[in-house]
C-alpha cells in the first residue's frame, strides 16, 4: 500500500519562515499576555480608586448633609463638591431650602435613582437622622443617602466613565509594546538569519559537491561555535570518506590483480592439462605404433637370421655344383654329386625353397603394414595445418564411393540418399578419408556376399548437417562400441586394419567442429552419423 | 630329472607371420613346435596333450597372454611359461611376473641364439619341474 505525503508544499516553509512564523506567534501570545495582564491591573486599580473615591465621597457628603452646611450651597455646586464629577452620571438631591427633588442631569427620570437600589445593598452605615446606602452592580456605583425616611441625596456613577483615562493609558501601553515587539521580531529574524545564511549555505554547497563525488570539498564556517563544530566535523568526514576511498580503491585494485592472477594460473593450469591430455594420448598412440610396429619388425629380423642361414645353403650348394662342374675327374664328380644329394636332402632344399616365398610374402604385408602406420599418423599429425574451404558433404560422398568401389561392389549394393544440405567450411580430402573409412567399416561388417549399404545426407531441425552410413552387416556389442574408437583398437582380423581408423576419423571430425554418433545392434547393423554444426551466416552458402 | 629331446612346445601368438617366424628358426632345433592364433585354441590344445612349455604373445584379441599363463600356472603348474612380447609396458609385466609367473619374457624382436638358449633353459626347468 502506498503512501502518498500530502501538503509537503504547504508544510515547506525555509527557516527564515519558520523563524519568522514562531515569532510572530510568541510575539502575538506575549502580547496579548502582557497587555491582557496589563489592562487587568489597570482595571483593577481603577476600580480600587473608585471605590475609595466614593467611599470618600460618601464620607463628606455623609458628613456635609449631617451638619448642615449643605443647605448653603446649590444642586450644582454640590455636583461640584464631588470629586468625580465626569464620572456621574446623574444625581438627585432634595433642595434643603424647599425639599423640592432635583436632578441632574434632568433628563434621567426619578424612577432611574429608585429602582436601581437593590434590597441588600453592599454598605450601609446609619446614623440617628441619616441613613447611607453604597452598592455596586454591573460597572454602576451608587450612593444613596436617606433622612427621616426620605431621600436626601443620591448620586449614580459610572464606571466605564471614570476608567476611561485608564483605557486610553491601557491603549498607549499596547501600541508602544506591539511596537517594540515587532521591531525586535525583525531584528532578532534578521540576526538569526544572517547568522545561520552564510554557514547554511557553505555546508548545503560542500554537500552538494560530495554528493557529486568530490571529495576535496572543504566548509570554512568561523561563527557561530555550532556551526564552526558541525563543519569541523563534516571536513572531517569527507577526509575520512576520501581516505575510506582510497582504501577501497587500493582493495578493488588489489582483489582485481588478484583475480587475474587467479584467472592467468588457471588459463595455464587449463594449457598445462590440455598438454598433458595430448601427451597421455600421444604416449598410448605411441604404445599403440610401438607395437604394431614392433610385431612385423620382430618377424622382419627373425626371418633375416633365418634368411642368412639359407643363403649360407645356397652359398654351399653352389660352391658344390661349381666344383663339381668344373671337375675333369668322373670319381670325384661322383662324390661331388652324392654330397650335392646329401646337402639337399639335409637342408630340405625343397621347403626352403617354398618358405622363402612364404618369407618374401610376410616381409610384404609386414612393411605394407608399416608404411600403412607411418602413412596414417602422418595424416593425423597434419591434420591442424590443412585448409578449409567450402564443401559440400553430397560431393564428398559421391568422391568416397568411386574411391572405395572396387571393395564394395562385390560386397553389398550400395544406396544414395542425398538430401540438400548447405556447405561447411571443411578441408575435403579429410572428409573423404573419413568417408572411405566407414564405407570400409561397413564393407567389413558385411559377412554375406549381398549386403545393403545406405549413405544419406540431410539436415537436422537444429541446423545441424548429418551424413551417415548405414550397413545390415554383424553390428558392434556395447563393450566394443565403448572402446571402438580407441586407437589401434581393432575387432578385424590381424593385417586387416591398423586400428586406428575410427580414432583419425574421430579425430578429424572434432577438428571440424563436429562428432561422430554411433547406432548398432548386434546382428541388424550399424549407423555411423557424421554430425557437423550449421555453417556461420557468410551470405557464400550454397545449397545443393 | 632330465628330460629327453626333443622338446615339446607350444607357440601362441595372433600373428601369422609371427609364429612362421619362429617355426622356421627352430626347425633344426630339438623342438616339436606346435600353434595356436588365440587362447582358446592354446588351451584346447593343452587339454589334449600338455607341452612341456609355452611360450605366448601378450596382445591378442578376445583374451591376452597374461591371463591365458595364469590359467595354464593354475591349470597344468609344470608346464614352464614364456612370454614373448613387443609390448613392454609396466603392467603387463607385473601381470605376467607376479600372477602368470613366467619363467621368461622376450621382447621383440629378439635374436635367434638368446631365443634358443632360453628354451633350452626351460626344458630343464621342466625337467625340474616334474622331478
Amino acid at each position: 500500500m502506498m503512501k502518498k505525503r500530502s501538503g509537503s508544499a504547504v508544510h515547506n516553509f525555509t527557516l527564515i519562515q519558520r523563524l519568522l512564523i514562531v515569532l510572530s506567534l510568541a510575539a502575538v501570545l506575549g502580547l496579548s499576555a502582557v497587555l491582557g495582564f496589563s489592562h487587568q491591573i489597570l482595571k483593577n486599580h481603577g476600580r480600587l480608586e473608585l471605590r475609595h473615591s466614593i467611599e470618600l465621597l460618601t464620607e463628606t457628603l455623609d458628613m456635609t448633609l449631617s451638619s448642615g452646611h449643605f443647605s448653603n450651597l446649590g444642586f450644582n455646586e454640590i455636583l461640584e463638591l464631588l470629586p468625580l464629577n465626569e464620572a456621574v452620571l446623574g444625581a438627585a438631591f432634595a433642595d434643603p431650602r424647599s425639599g423640592e427633588i432635583l436632578y441632574s442631569p434632568e433628563m434621567l427620570p426619578e424612577s432611574f435613582f429608585h429602582n436601581w437600589l437593590l434590597e441588600e445593598p453592599d454598605k450601609i452605615s446609619s446614623s440617628d437622622r441619616q441613613m447611607v446606602f453604597i452598592d455596586e452592580h454591573d460597572g454602576l456605583h451608587g450612593v444613596k443617602i436617606i433622612k427621616n425616611g426620605s431621600l436626601l441625596f443620591d448620586v449614580l456613577i459610572d464606571e466605564k466613565h471614570y476608567l476611561k483615562e485608564y483605557r486610553k493609558l491601557s491603549y498607549q501601553l499596547i501600541v508602544s509594546v506591539t511596537i517594540v515587539f515587532v521591531f525586535f521580531a525583525v531584528v532578532v529574524t534578521s540576526m538569526i538569519y544572517l547568522w545561520f545564511k552564510n554557514p547554511l549555505k557553505n555546508l548545503s554547497d560542500a554537500t552538494a559537491r560530495v554528493s557529486n563525488g568530490d571529495l576535496t570539498a572543504k566548509v570554512e564556517i568561523h561563527v557561530p561555535r555550532e556551526f564552526e563544530q558541525l563543519g569541523e566535523i563534516f571536513n572531517r568526514m569527507t577526509s575520512n570518506l576520501k581516505n575510506q576511498n582510497l582504501i577501497l580503491e587500493e582493495t578493488v585494485n588489489r582483489r582485481t590483480r588478484e583475480l587475474k592472477d587467479s584467472l592467468k594460473k588457471l588459463s595455464e593450469t587449463q594449457n598445462q592439462m590440455i598438454q598433458q591430455e595430448r601427451l597421455a594420448s600421444l604416449g598410448q598412440l605411441a604404445a599403440g605404433i610401438a607395437h604394431e610396429i614392433n610385431n612385423p619388425a620382430s618377424y622382419l629380423y627373425s626371418n633375416s637370421q633365418t634368411l642368412k642361414e639359407y643363403l649360407e645353403v645356397y652359398d654351399r650348394l653352389i660352391e658344390l655344383y661349381r666344383r663339381r662342374d668344373t671337375c675333369a675327374d668322373s670319381a670325384d664328380r661322383d662324390s661331388l654329386n652324392r654330397e650335392i644329394e646329401e646337402l639337399i636332402k639335409k637342408e630340405d632344399m625343397d621347403f626352403i625353397a617354398e618358405d622363402l616365398k612364404s618369407m618374401i610374402s610376410d616381409a610384404q604385408t609386414g612393411i605394407t603394414k608399416i608404411t600403412e602406420i607411418v602413412k596414417s599418423l602422418r595424416s593425423f599429425a597434419r591434420k591442424d595445418e590443412l585448409t578449409r574451404e567450402p564443401v559440400n558433404l553430397n560431393n564428398v560422398v559421391r568422391n568416397s564411393l568411386k574411391l572405395v568401389w572396387n571393395k564394395l561392389k562385390y560386397k553389398a549394393r550400395v544406396e544414395e540418399q542425398l538430401n540438400p544440405v548447405p556447405d561447411i567450411s571443411a578441408n575435403a580430402n579429410q572428409l573423404e578419408q573419413v568417408l572411405v573409412n566407414m564405407l570400409v567399416n561397413a564393407a567389413d561388417a558385411i559377412q554375406e556376399d549381398r549386403g545393403l549399404i545406405t549413405v544419406r545426407t540431410f539436415c537436422r531441425a537444429s541446423g545441424n548437417i548429418c551424413v551417415e552410413v548405414e550397413d545390415n552387416g554383424s553390428g558392434i556389442t556395447p563393450e566394443e562400441q565403448k572402446r571402438i574408437f580407441e586407437p589401434f583398437y581393432s575387432t578385424k582380423e590381424k593385417n586387416a586394419g591398423t586400428g586406428l581408423g575410427l580414432s583419425i576419423s574421430l579425430g578429424i571430425v572434432q577438428s571440424h567442429s563436429g562428432e561422430i554418433e554411433l547406432d548398432s545392434e548386434v546382428g541388424r547393423g550399424t549407423i555411423f552419423r557424421l554430425v557437423f554444426p550449421p555453417p556461420k551466416e557468410t551470405g557464400e552458402e550454397r545449397m545443393e | 630329472m632330465n628330460v629327453s629331446e626333443p622338446y615339446t612346445l607350444l607357440l601362441v601368438d595372433d600373428d601369422a607371420a609371427v609364429l612362421a617366424s619362429l617355426k622356421r628358426q627352430l626347425r633344426k632345433e630339438p623342438f616339436v613346435v606346435e600353434s595356436a592364433p588365440n587362447a582358446a585354441e592354446a588351451i584346447a590344445l593343452l587339454e589334449s596333450s600338455q607341452p612341456m612349455i609355452v611360450m605366448s604373445d601378450h596382445k591378442m584379441p578376445e583374451r591376452d597372454g597374461v591371463s591365458l599363463l595364469t590359467e595354464i600356472k593354475n591349470r597344468w603348474p609344470s608346464v614352464v611359461r614364456i612370454m614373448i612380447s613387443g609390448f613392454t609396458d609396466m603392467d603387463i609385466l607385473v601381470g605376467a611376473i607376479n600372477e602368470a609367473e613366467i619363467f621368461r619374457f622376450i621382447p621383440k624382436p629378439w635374436e635367434k641364439d638368446h631365443l634358443i638358449g632360453i628354451l633350452m633353459e626351460a626344458a630343464a626347468k621342466y625337467g625340474e619341474n616334474i622331478s
